[in-house]
């Protein structure tokens, strides 16, 4: 829950990375125009982050749904 | 494989990853958009030997374009938060209820104009989920209240958000000339009629079955015939404000046709629900002209403000702009200098009025006594939550359009699409605007993706580019009936979740059919140089 609810304060990230990209367009800066894409990326993570995480809690879920069931089962 | 033909299945790559991600992986469009973005920039670097410092500028346009739309989305939902919150919405669907015993009447005037109504103001999906239970409510199957509001909203997304969807596609392509934007106008609302209609009849079919087309035919062709000249006539005067003076206009008059002596007697619905759901019956005392009062305010304020030369020039003399340096790739796709580029006038900002009624009707509700403690903050929260993912995706899109288009990957691809079709091209123009809505959802990024391709596809045939672009954005309108996230948007409402497929299954062949007429008609035009 936690880590779901940090991941929310990721789009700040977004604003944080139009004045970087920009000054590094506007000024040919291909190391801070990198930088800002990576900055960007980094706030369009929260949805697919967040999906990465309920896809492994289902997982884990269900793995402990079939050890239950075996060990029932024997 | 020669470099031409290398070049062009790079261009298509971000388009059939962002497809790929959204249809056979199932990702949403905040998600997806990464994706495409992601590509976009890559094939951009590696195979069209765009500079960083470009793709960095180019990515910046995107995201400054994005404000105005993310200004919209916001406010389109604090908007129906706060009529949601005072319980407004369930004193409309009493008022609808009560207005008519026809029921078949009472699904049109909530499937058809209510959802037309919410989608000239609002749009980004709010009709569907609003509507869906609405219609339930009235007994109507959940499967089929998905279907009808889908098909009551397609037509309004165009000109509907006050005309969102239609600035975008006019801020991508070259309509200075008065002629052609007139051409498309006349295109647009012309083919947006006939959608409007057959939407108009499919409902009454859904609803009463052929009884139910028979007996409202008249009042279906009427409304149509009204709602279609009367967007057309408007939008060339006013794109933004033609939708939603029409689908107003109708909202009034569907009260009034429940009043004749014709719609007095009991019409039961072909094919109903046997137990209604338990809905909540707890309602304050407001009165229907009070549950109407945030669009009541919004039609005022948008009247006011445009209508009025004075405080229009005014309100639009604050403009917010940045320059832009031109570059150019490696392959010499060149970019313009801008001194100011795409000026944000916040004050004429469709946004800007949604805001400005929301405010003004969450104060007055307040003073009614309709809003709890607290009210505020859940509106402003809510509205919040929902609007990160629409301007991530919204960001990832016009960022990745803008990145493709700079770095010469559109140019490339419409060379290739124009090389493989030639001449017939205008058959498939309208399933591009198709396209671009399954993948996005949104008539505006399909227009925003594709609106620059058809303009240059158009040049290079020499075919009407009016009628493309017409057509783009018709079959960008189609494409919501069957996009998979506005259909997910209804079945969520209607608690059927996971039936999404059985919703598009029914329409996908109807809005294919209705998209391959338009482009035989544009191509038919086309080729007797109508």
């Amino acid at each position: 829950m936690k880590v779901q609810q940090r991941m929310d304060f990721l789009p700040i990230f977004i604003f944080m990375a139009f004045p970087v990209l920009y000054n590094g367009g506007q000024s040919s800066n291909s190391l801070c125009s990198i930088v800002g894409i990576i900055v960007l990326f980094l706030g369009m993570s929260g949805p697919l982050i967040k999906r990465i995480i309920g896809k492994e809690r289902l997982h884990k879920k269900t793995t402990r749904n079939h050890i239950y069931l075996f060990k029932k089962d024997k | 494989m020669s470099n031409i033909a290398i070049q062009w299945f790079a261009a298509a790559l971000p388009i059939i990853i962002l497809l790929f991600l959204l249809l056979r992986c199932k990702w949403g469009g905040d998600e997806a958009a990464s994706g495409g973005l992601f590509i976009s920039i890559l094939i951009g670097y590696l195979v069209f030997g765009g500079e960083m410092d470009m793709i960095a500028l180019a990515v910046a346009k995107g995201m400054w374009y994005s404000i105005a739309i993310i200004m919209v989305v916001f406010s389109a939902l604090f908007i129906y938060e706060v009529s949601q919150e005072s319980g407004a919405f369930v004193v409309i669907r009493k008022g609808v209820q009560t207005f008519t015993p026809d029921k078949v009447l009472q699904v049109l005037a909530v499937g058809w104009i209510f959802v037309g109504f919410l989608q000239g103001i609002t749009g980004f999906g709010v009709p569907v989920v609003v509507c869906t239970p609405l219609l339930i409510g009235m007994g109507v199957r959940p499967i089929t209240a998905v279907l009808i509001t889908l098909l009551g909203e397609a037509w309004g997304n165009t000109f509907g958000t006050l005309g969102i969807a239609w600035d975008g596609l006019v801020s991508q392509v070259d309509l200075s000339d008065p002629l052609v934007m007139k051409r498309t106008i006349i295109w647009a609302t012309g083919m947006l009629g006939v959608v409007n209609l057959i939407a108009g009849l499919f409902i009454a079919g859904l609803a009463g079955g052929y009884k139910g087309v028979k007996r409202n035919a008249v009042t279906v062709i009427g409304l149509a015939l009204l709602q279609g000249f009367g967007q057309m006539w408007l939008a060339l005067l006013n794109p933004m404000l033609s939708n939603f003076v029409v689908v107003s206009i109708s909202l009034g008059l569907i009260f009034l046709i429940g009043k004749l002596p014709y719609y007095r007697q009991s019409v039961e619905l072909h094919d109903p629900v046997e137990e209604r759901r338990k809905e909540n019956t707890c309602v304050n005392n407001m009165s229907i002209g009070q549950a109407f009062i945030p669009y009541v305010f919004l039609v005022v304020i948008v009247v006011v403000v445009l209508l009025n030369s004075t405080i229009k020039s005014l309100f639009g003399q604050w403009k917010i702009s940045l320059p832009f340096a031109g570059k150019t790739t490696l392959l010499g796709f060149a970019t313009h200098d801008y001194v100011a580029y795409a000026p944000l006038v916040p004050l004429l900002n469709s946004g800007f009025f949604l805001l400005i009624a929301a405010i003004i009707s969450y104060y007055t509700y307040q003073s009614f006594g309709f809003i709890q403690a607290g009210g505020l903050e859940r509106i402003t929260i809510n509205s919040l939550n929902k609007t990160i993912p629409s301007a991530i995706a919204v960001i990832g899109l016009i960022a990745m359009s803008k990145v493709m288009d700079e770095t010469g990957q559109t140019t490339v691809l419409a060379q290739g699409v124009v090389a493989v079709t030639g001449g017939t091209y205008p058959i498939l123009s309208p399933f591009i605007g198709l396209l671009g809505t399954f993948m996005t959802s949104s008539n505006l990024s399909s227009n925003i993706l594709f609106s620059g391709f058809q303009q240059q596809v158009g040049m290079m045939l020499h075919v009407d580019k009016a009628q493309l672009l017409a057509v783009q954005t018709v079959g960008a309108s189609i494409g919501s009936i069957i996009a998979p996230s506005k259909v997910l948007l209804g079945t969520t409402a209607a608690g059927i979740l996971g039936k999404e497929g059985d919703v598009i299954h029914k329409f996908l062949f109807g809005a294919m059919l209705l998209c391959g007429i338009f482009g035989l008609i544009i191509f038919v035009s086309y080729k007797f140089g109508w």
